[in-house]
């Protein structure tokens, strides 16, 4: 039952290089940039949920973040457009 | 062969997520980010497989493709605007 490990030590480093990569990461000055690192946070989260068999979990979490990065990328075409200081 | 044991789907899929997540996180450009991101959906697209959550597989499929388009959509959008904004910038240099 070495998969589990596998599935849970990978989901742990990805959240924790996504969240350090989210505040430090290079290049974090653009908002797009940052929102695309935390992607990798999310993912890592879906890894826990599915080492715990939480499925009906893991298939919001999919869908909601799915929609969070539609609206929070509009959000910043739309500051930028109006050329508001983020 | 004991190094073969270490080949299965969930190892497999593990480095392929690791690699994903690096490229996401050391390159600079928004569209390599994009790239590497889908190979870190295949990833972890592989270890919903290998936990034989089909269903849960079936709509991961789905939904991370959609994922993908709509950040190409925002990148291509957001170069978009910051060359006007360049361009209207240069404009009232000139004059």
């Amino acid at each position: 039952m070495l998969d589990i490990y596998v599935w849970f030590y990978t989901g742990c480093a990805l959240m924790i290089l996504g969240s350090i990569a989210t505040v430090i990461g290079p290049g974090v000055k653009d908002p797009v940039i940052r929102t695309l690192n935390t992607e990798v946070a999310a993912v890592g989260v879906s890894m826990i949920f599915l080492t715990y068999n939480h499925t009906i979990a893991l298939l919001t979490f999919v869908a909601s973040t799915l929609i969070i990065t539609m609206i929070l990328l509009r959000a910043i075409v739309r500051l930028e457009e109006m050329e508001a200081k983020v | 062969m004991a190094f073969l044991d270490f080949i299965n789907i969930s190892t497999v899929s593990a480095a392929v997520s690791l690699i994903g997540a690096a490229g996401i996180i050391l390159l600079p450009k928004p569209v390599d980010k994009v790239i590497m991101f889908t190979l870190l959906e295949g990833g972890f697209l592989g270890m919903i497989v290998a936990a034989k959550y089909l269903d849960v597989a079936v709509a991961a499929a789905i939904l991370d493709p959609i994922s993908t388009v709509i950040l190409l959509i925002a990148v291509i959008k957001i170069n978009d605007v910051r060359k006007e904004k360049l361009k209207a910038q240069e404009e009232m240099n000139i004059a």
